[in-house]
């Protein structure tokens, strides 16, 4: 019985919330394949903390946690080795995620501004990723990163300066 | 170009990225999950982060060995009011948790002659109070337990050299109480030398430094039947004032206490806390010594 309850509870909060992983882990990493692998491996550790018996509180901020964990390995790694895509070595056309993107019929302004936030520094990135995509509130935001709150606030204030900037750049 | 980013993040958020995918993500997670079903009773694995996670525990445990083990190791050097000798005592209480019967008469007895050793290695004697109680202690666990005559022996040999330390601490205190006094001759004999009882004068001629440095004799010269063996409170308003044990030809000082007002009464009979009480006025009931001092 607890058994059902525990995978039913996990299975509803796979659909509620598998979207919104994959698009902050996506605007994060900026690649689909690496997106879709952290995904996965997100709700599967996830799952495997649970059926450990182990109790979560509140099992939003805990799978972003995860997430947020998993993207900082995956930076940490990249850093220690240079990454060759299985693309790149059988020669096939890599899915970049302009063309990725392109895919989902977005209008040209929403496109536009998609191309421009990977060019952003990582905690910018992070924090308008965290603040305008996911929609979660400050104290969210500092239980899964630890930032502070006025640490999120100023962060929030420049990301968004410089965002508009470079739109303002490019327009000229 | 004027862009409303509220519009654009709102657009972004409803987009449906990657649904196909997703769909068979949740297909995959749930084969995953049959496979892999809870676990019911938590298996607590001890792996090399629960290992790593306990690291301080065991650290700490080390350290707390490490360190009683080596201050029971030095304390065994030690000496009635070293720092480490109360450590010492509750040590030596180790092995008497697990003796039987008779090997625990053994160890009492043994740590007796051991306390014995020690005062007499002892330079002062102000230290000795922990001293003594540990020796009174095992005394009294040793005494009517003992069966073998052997054993009986050597209890009455820690018991003559306990008296022989009380002794000399009796005198050693009355001389530093008075150096005046005690260099001066001894009361006694010249009370001895006036009767004109050779024998007597003979035998009581020895000296006697307990006697000889007090202050002031107490009233009586050779104990009687009555009082011999019995505690007294002696050369009251001196420095000396305090309860002694009285024998036929000494005293042995217990505890220097103001004394003169209060009674001494064998108390708690037939009990393991017989002994002699003190009973003072305004004053709660000390004890001054445990001792069978009912039996005659």
């Amino acid at each position: 019985m607890k058994e059902i309850n525990l995978e039913k509870m996990f299975l509803e909060a796979y659909t509620q919330y598998s979207s919104k992983i994959y698009k902050h882990i996506f605007f994060r990493v900026n690649n689909s394949q690496t997106a879709q692998d952290l995904t996965s491996e997100t709700f599967l550790k996830t799952w495997r903390y649970l059926r450990e018996g182990n109790k979560i509180e509140n099992i939003k901020n805990f799978i972003y946690r995860v997430a947020h964990n998993l993207i900082v390995d995956h930076y940490k790694n990249n850093s220690r080795h240079k990454e060759v895509s299985i693309e790149d070595l059988t020669e096939e056309p890599a899915t970049d995620s302009s063309d990725f993107l392109e895919s989902f019929h977005l209008s040209f302004e929403c496109e536009y501004v998609l191309k421009i936030i990977p060019t952003l520094p990582e905690a910018y990135r992070q924090i308008i990723t965290y603040r305008y995509i996911d929609e979660l509130n400050v104290l969210e935001i500092k239980k899964i990163t630890g930032y502070s709150l006025a640490n999120i606030y100023t962060l929030t204030h420049r990301a968004l300066k410089m965002l508009k900037e470079k739109i303002h750049q490019d327009e000229h | 170009m004027n862009i409303n980013l509220k519009n654009i993040f709102k657009q972004i958020r409803q987009a449906p990225l990657a649904e196909p995918y997703l769909k068979t993500l949740k297909n995959d997670l749930s084969n995953y999950i049959k496979e892999n079903p809870p676990v019911l009773n938590k298996e607590i694995k001890y792996n090399f982060a629960t290992k790593l996670r306990l690291a301080p525990v065991y650290i700490s445990i080390f350290i707390f060995l490490i360190v009683s083990g080596g201050l029971t190791a030095f304390s065994q050097t030690s000496l009635p009011g070293d720092i480490l000798y109360p450590i010492k005592l509750a040590s030596e209480n180790i092995p008497l948790i697990l003796a039987n019967p008779e090997t625990k008469t053994k160890i009492h007895l043994a740590l007796a002659q051991k306390r014995i050793n020690e005062m007499q290695r002892t330079s002062n004697n102000q230290n000795l109070d922990i001293a003594f109680l540990n020796l009174d202690e095992h005394l009294n666990m040793a005494k009517g337990k003992i069966s073998d005559i052997s054993l009986n022996q050597k209890l009455s040999n820690i018991d003559n050299q306990y008296r022989q330390i009380n002794k000399q601490i009796a005198a050693n205190t009355t001389k530093n109480i008075n150096p005046s006094v005690a260099a001066s001759p001894p009361a006694l004999s010249v009370d001895i030398k006036t009767t004109g009882n050779k024998k007597k004068k003979e035998s009581l001629e020895q000296p006697i430094p307990s006697i000889s440095a007090a202050p002031s004799l107490p009233p009586f010269k050779i104990c009687d039947q009555k009082l011999c063996g019995k505690i007294q409170c002696l050369f009251p308003n001196t420095e000396s004032e305090g309860w002694y044990q009285i024998y036929e030809k000494e005293q042995n000082l217990i505890v220097l206490n103001p004394c003169s007002l209060c009674e001494i009464k064998c108390d708690s009979i037939n009990t393991k806390s017989e002994g002699w009480y003190s009973f003072c006025p305004n004053e709660n009931v000390k004890l001054i010594k445990y001792d069978l001092c009912s039996t005659p």
